[in-house]
């Protein structure tokens, strides 16, 4: 229905730290995949020691493999199912597809859909 | 009996069974009066979608308005019963109607003059602006707070997200209620107009008031009557007490009109405003003396005066009390005639009463479509447990295995030899910051500074109330950092509950939830040791102690504990790892008599020591106190969550407390009423028929205010009677978990 790939399960890496250290990282990993869950938290592609040092002596740095990932070739099929308005000028949405917890990248020309792979299945079957 | 429609040149409906001719345009209703015959069994019609006297069964579907269905081929109709619902023959389950979400910043129901201007007046601004008419095939059926539009299409429903949204939808025209006025053959004049432009005879026609059909007379109107339910004449006043009837074959009553506004009496939401005639204060029709007021519940003028005399006096409450205007309509026939009434006896002006979405009839496809139950998450071992015939079931959000299809030999597996269970559901957070070791002391009510790096401690999670809302572990790693676990169903609501503190206490900490990131399975028995050093863990941690080892080949975070009662380690890991640890344990353990353990050997393994599950053997208000885990809450701490709470109550005698009780299998229910002295003193939290002890174990409460000494010794559940003991049931001294 949304012109989508099978899901496949992806590894990133999840850092929590201050907000001025995950906006440094987020600055310079812009050519990355880049899922900024909050303020001091972040989700990038590739996972692995690329990214650099964090300027937080307190950070918590992980691989993370919660999520599964496909890319969507019709975003406006995919906003005909959001009950939430996503900006257009937002690289990243975050909210419940069809009441399945997922996150939104624009990535380039890109439209990327992220679910945690805990859930892969409901969303599945609901996408149909 | 239908094969008269094959081939044929003439459209034509399926009426009660019988073919009927109908003209290109017609609605079901017109075709059905065009015929000569009545959609339904009386009442006044309006044709405008307004009232509820021409609904009835079409394509299978009760409570459809036919006068706003256009007539297909082959379509079925049937009348609905003249007394009483229509049964709900239409079948649900299989019916699903697409639903398709949007965003406008402005929507306008009604695309009338006053819909028009309010569009152009909102474009005008800059707005975004969807206009919805029912003309057009867009029937807003509800406008619920948000403001969320629900739109029904041929092709399914729209749910429109606006941030405004004005109601233009007009005015309905009025409905006579007096002697007769449920005849079939009374019409209002845009009814009327309506069907003599479909060319719809309608026979000699009597016009009254504002209508203009036929022949006019003067008057105010009396009464109608008729012969077989339709009507015959018609009779006026003229001048006082002068009154004259007039035969007839239609009757067409011109009263005025009432704010067609049903979708803004549904919500109070302030985004949403009402303009043009909707908006008007239209004059009321005189208070009705005698007849049916609301043709939807049958509720007439006695009724009315009825519930006055008992003493309820205003729209609201006479709409709750006589019914009316809660009937398919939601009082666009009755409303005005029911605020004529109050105000005539109030002497005051009679406000409207609300209506409630959906605003027209909708199916329950309709209602369903785009609504999903919440989802439930599988852990990574999902297929693992399917393939070793798991029976799985629900369980704080994620799907669990109940058994393995025998949980006695799942629990002696834990008792004798060694098992495994998943327990990647667990929630799973790491925490550090310079203030970490600050924030958990007024997070938890145990000491957290004394617990060193490499050790791990039990504790509660309490609200402000003292009350209890989770429990977990703390696993301290370094000076500032920690792993913290939660309940498998508390996890997400312990991050917030975490965050949300942290921002109030001003603390430096950073907050990582790892619950879905990493798996984790519990290797439980008394073999469980000798199970990981076979894979390569020489020296696995001893009880409340933790390490960073590889098992089998994979990192795992290695935590010793015991919520069975029998030495216990946590592989916490990777999730990419899980089935592979699995298979490697189950491999290993082969010849030590493994197996995996659902959660009904799980349930009943903690029983026997005495552990509570939060959720199941506490209730919203439970204090440590109540189940005995004052053990774990340290008062004279400087500060901790729900602290003061518990102070304030700590010398009131308490109404409720956990106990244990003991009792001849089998195990009472869960949820079992507990007799004292032949009446109800409290109720079974959760029960096993412990196969160890070969008699049923059981935590239960009772809420009655008794002294220590007084508490009864024994009691009685299932006709039966219990004993009350201490917990554990099992291993007192807690050998076997430290083993």
């Amino acid at each position: 229905m949304l012109g989508r790939s099978a899901f496949s399960p992806m590894t990133l890496t999840r850092v929590v730290a201050t907000p001025a250290a995950i906006d440094a990282l987020a600055a310079r990993s812009a050519h990355r995949v880049c899922i900024r869950i909050a303020p001091d938290e972040i989700l990038i592609d590739p996972a692995g020691s690329e990214l650099g040092s964090i300027d937080d002596p307190h950070a918590i740095t992980g691989t993370d493999q919660s999520y599964s990932v496909t890319v969507v070739g019709s975003e406006v099929e995919l906003a005909r199912m959001l009950e939430w308005e996503w900006p257009a000028t937002s690289p990243v949405g975050q909210g419940l597809l069809l009441a399945v917890p997922v996150k939104l990248v624009r990535h380039r020309h890109l439209l990327l859909l992220f679910c945690p792979t805990a859930f892969v299945h409901e969303l599945e079957e609901r996408l149909g | 009996m239908h094969d008269v429609l094959i081939g044929g040149t003439v459209p034509r409906l399926i009426v009660e069974g019988q073919p009927l001719d109908y003209v290109d345009g017609d609605t079901v209703a017109v075709a059905l009066l065009r015929a000569g015959q009545s959609p339904a069994h009386g009442g006044t019609l309006c044709l405008g979608g307004d009232c509820g006297n021409c609904v009835g069964r079409i394509d299978g579907t009760a409570w459809v308005r036919s006068c706003q269905t256009p007539a297909r081929p082959g379509m079925v109709v049937e009348r609905h019963p003249a007394d009483g619902a229509p049964s709900m023959l239409t079948p649900i389950g299989d019916v699903v109607v697409p639903v398709s979400h949007e965003h406008a910043e402005v929507v306008v129901v009604g695309g009338g003059r006053s819909g028009s201007a309010a569009a152009i007046a909102e474009r005008a601004q800059g707005y975004d602006v969807m206009v919805f008419d029912s003309a057009d095939g867009n029937e807003v059926v509800a406008v619920y707070p948000g403001p969320l539009v629900v739109v029904r299409t041929v092709h399914g429903m729209r749910h429109v997200h606006a941030h405004h949204v004005v109601v233009a939808t007009g005015s309905a025209e009025v409905h006579p209620v007096c002697d007769g006025s449920s005849l079939r053959g009374i019409l209002t004049p845009k009814a009327a107009a309506a069907l003599i432009g479909r060319g719809v005879e309608l026979g000699r026609v009597i016009s009254i008031g504002a209508a203009s059909v036929g022949d006019t007379v003067e008057g105010s109107l009396v009464r109608f009557d008729g012969h077989d339910g339709r009507v015959t004449s018609v009779t006026v006043r003229v001048n006082g007490d002068d009154q004259r009837t007039y035969e007839c074959d239609s009757v067409v009553v011109g009263l005025g009109s009432s704010p067609r506004d049903v979708l803004s009496r549904s919500n109070e939401d302030p985004a949403v405003s009402v303009v043009g005639s909707a908006a008007e204060a239209h004059p009321l029709p005189v208070c009705p003396t005698s007849g049916v007021v609301c043709p939807c519940s049958k509720t007439t003028v006695e009724d009315l005066q009825g519930v006055w005399d008992r003493g309820f006096h205003e729209v609201e409450l006479i709409k709750r009390s006589a019914l009316a205007g809660t009937g398919t309509c939601q009082g666009s026939v009755c409303l005005p005639h029911l605020r004529a009434f109050v105000a005539e006896r109030s002497r005051q002006p009679a406000l409207a009463f609300t209506a409630r979405p959906a605003a027209k009839q909708i199916t329950m496809a309709e209602a369903m479509a785009g609504i999903h139950l919440d989802p439930w998450r599988r852990t990574a071992l999902h297929h693992e447990h399917l393939a070793l015939g798991a029976n799985m079931d629900r369980f704080g959000s994620w799907w669990r295995p109940w058994n393995y299809g025998d949980h006695v030999a799942e629990y002696w597996a834990v008792r004798e030899a060694v098992s495994i269970g998943d327990v990647g559901t667990l929630g799973k957070m790491i925490l550090t910051g310079p203030d970490s070791v600050e924030f958990l002391e007024r997070l938890y009510p145990t000491t957290v500074a004394d617990i060193k790096p490499g050790r791990s401690r039990y504790v509660l999670l309490l609200n402000e109330r003292g009350h209890l809302i989770d429990d977990g572990m703390i696993v301290r790693e370094s000076d500032t950092r920690f792993v913290l676990s939660f309940t498998s169903g508390g996890a997400t609501n312990a991050e917030m509950w975490m965050r949300d503190w942290a921002e109030t206490w001003n603390l430096d900490i950073r907050l990582m939830d790892r619950t879905m990131a990493l798996g984790a399975i519990n290797v439980t028995g008394p073999r469980g040791g000798e199970l990981l050093q076979r894979l390569d863990v020489a020296e696995p941690p001893k009880f409340l102690q933790h390490a960073h080892l590889d098992v089998a080949g994979i990192a795992c975070h290695v935590m010793r504990l015991s919520f069975t009662g029998e030495a216990s380690w946590e592989l916490h890991h990777s999730i990419t790892d899980s089935v592979k640890l699995w298979r490697a344990l189950m491999e290993a353990g082969h010849d030590l008599g493994i197996k995996p353990h659902g959660l009904q050997a799980l349930f009943g393994l903690r029983l026997e020591k005495g552990h509570v599950i939060v959720g199941m053997d506490t209730e919203l208000d439970t204090t440590p106190r109540r189940i005995d885990h004052d053990w774990a809450v340290k008062m004279n701490k400087p500060f901790f969550l729900g602290q003061e709470a518990l102070r304030r109550t700590e010398t009131l005698v308490d109404h409720r407390k956990l106990f244990a009780f003991e009792m001849p299998s089998p195990a009472p229910s869960e949820g079992a009423p507990i007799f004292v002295d032949g009446a109800v003193a409290g109720h079974v939290t959760t029960s096993f028929d412990s196969p160890l002890l070969g008699h049923a174990v059981m935590l239960g409460f009772l809420k009655r205010r008794w002294s220590p000494e007084a508490i009864p010794p024994t009691v009685v559940i299932d006709g039966r009677e219990a004993t009350r003991t201490e917990t554990p049931f099992f291993d007192k001294e807690g050998r076997r978990a430290r083993a």
